[in-house]
């Protein structure tokens, strides 16, 4: 474990240097994160305007769904999502061979190495965003609340990050594919919005898009102390499970991979 | 004439080779005009009537956006910028043609493709979910739209392509791109129509080029302008064609 911590500290502050390089891109880019929250918020503001609920959801109580996307989106794209864009690099120009004689797990290499810095500034926006709901619905948490919301904000981290990883290892066969990432950003845009407003959507729809969407509505129904239990336990169950075939997976699909470069 | 045609159909082409990135492209539009369409579907559930639009007006505006904005919005123009900061914007302009009637091409491929692509969605996406669809059939204001949208085009053309140009002076395109990307997500009416807004923004929207890409072609189609309304739509949104 400290090994792990070195080589990531290592890697951040290399992430750090170049940042410092392109100064003028981190500012535009934090300014882009917190505009596209402050957006978001007009957005839900405006729709339930005239409508006092949406799927049973009060204004603040979207924004309370909107911080936590905006918590999990924001730390998924910190820490992964600059380096499963460049997956498809690394196959194509064969640098996965660079990754795979490295004296250390392979998935992990290929998961962090690059973090993207002006991303904070969403992960920071959600936070404040969840907090000021807090305050705003007068809701006193309790330490269990709390616990409880942070273990089900980290099972949703790791039901996106895996489903994010096993679908980017696809790209070992689908070489010609590069844009795969994109479709998942919109994917996961489904999770900005509470279960109860998607559900005129069909039931195997609905079915195939909840994994994703228990990413979210499980944090806030835990705040709101409305937690569906059977959600709650779903949220871990399938956490637990796609990170176990998600990492299975990516060694079944290394044995695939012929390399570019050799 | 020729040279531009085969620009079309050599784009065209590169799409065919890469048909799979492309059909995922379309699956991402599909999965996000659902999001919106579902969410309009469960926030009319409770009430009929809103924001002056009636349920079939709302998901008549949404799913025609869908349509509307590969046709205004889909682009190439984006590699521009690339081609400034790798230097291979110089084999471009010696090339007997006009640099900007290449990239002109380059989009009139990409909106076809994508235009037909569109089509095809809406037709299925309407047989399955058999939405109150607003059919207009005032030939003069479907006439109109088609003119709105395809001034949409024009302007969104040269709005990209001026972005694209910040290449001269910095590497990192992409901050501008994005800035411009999350504005135009909101303004330009993809999401709900603009005249939602509370009367502050709706002002600063009318005030912006992102007004005249998908949220004026709808209105005029859905006939909620007045005449005037709309001469002032054309004209402004001329106005800021010339400027661009």
């Amino acid at each position: 474990m400290r090994r792990l911590f070195r080589i990531s500290y290592a890697l951040f502050r290399a992430t750090v240097f170049a940042t410092i390089a392109y100064r003028g891109s981190f500012i535009a880019g934090a300014i882009s994160n917190i505009l596209w929250i402050s957006l978001s918020l007009v957005s839900i503001s405006v729709i339930t305007y005239q409508s006092s609920t949406v799927g049973g959801w009060t204004r603040l109580e979207l924004f309370l769904v909107q911080g936590v996307y905006s918590i999990v989106l924001g730390t998924m794209y910190f820490l992964f999502v600059a380096n499963f864009r460049n997956f498809s690099r690394l196959i194509r120009f064969g640098d996965l061979d660079l990754v795979l004689v490295k004296p250390y797990d392979s998935q992990y290499l290929v998961s962090i190495g690059k973090f993207s810095l002006h991303t904070l500034a969403r992960i920071v926006s959600g936070i404040l965003l969840v907090v000021y709901v807090i305050h705003a619905l007068g809701l006193a948490p309790s330490a269990l609340t709390v616990v409880l919301f942070c273990l089900f904000l980290l099972s949703g981290m790791v039901i996106v990050y895996s489903i994010w990883f096993g679908v980017t290892t696809t790209l070992i066969w689908l070489t010609d594919l590069f844009n795969l990432d994109e479709l998942f950003v919109q994917i996961t845009g489904t999770t900005r919005y509470p279960l109860e407003v998607l559900r005129h959507i069909s039931h195997v729809l609905l079915y195939v898009t909840l994994p994703l969407v228990v990413i979210t509505t499980v944090p806030a129904q835990t705040l709101l102390n409305k937690l569906d239990i059977s959600l709650a336990l779903w949220s871990i169950a399938l956490a637990t499970v796609f990170f176990l075939v998600s990492r299975r997976f990516w060694f079944f699909a290394l044995r695939s991979y012929t390399s570019a470069s050799s | 004439m020729k040279a531009y045609l085969q620009i079309i159909k050599g784009t065209i082409e590169e799409y065919a080779t890469y048909r799979l990135s492309f059909i995922l492209w379309r699956v991402r539009l599909v999965v996000q005009l659902l999001v919106v369409y579902f969410m309009w579907l469960a926030i009319f559930s409770e009430q009929q009537n809103l924001f002056g639009y009636s349920q079939g007006a709302m998901l008549t505006y949404i799913l025609f956006s869908s349509f509307v904005r590969p046709f205004v919005m889909g682009t190439r123009t984006q590699e521009v910028a690339e081609f400034i900061r790798s230097g291979t914007l110089s084999n471009y302009l010696v090339r007997p043609m006009r640099f900007l009637g290449f990239c002109a091409s380059r989009d009139i491929a990409d909106k076809l493709l994508n235009g037909v692509f569109a089509v095809f969605e809406i037709i299925v996406l309407y047989l399955l979910l058999r939405p109150p669809l607003m059919i207009q059939t005032d030939v003069v204001m479907i006439l109109l739209s088609f003119l709105a949208l395809v001034m949409g085009m024009i302007l969104f053309f040269y709005f990209s392509l001026l972005i694209s140009y910040f290449g001269f002076w910095t590497p990192d395109v992409w901050a501008p791109r994005f800035l411009s990307f999350v504005f135009a997500e909101f303004f330009t009416g993809a999401l709900f129509p603009l005249d939602i807004l509370p009367a502050p923004l709706y002002l600063l929207s009318r005030s912006l080029p992102f007004f005249y890409f998908i949220y004026f072609p709808l209105k005029v189609y859905l006939g909620q302008l007045s005449p005037i309304a709309i001469l002032q739509g054309f004209l402004v949104g001329l106005v800021w064609t010339v400027g661009l």
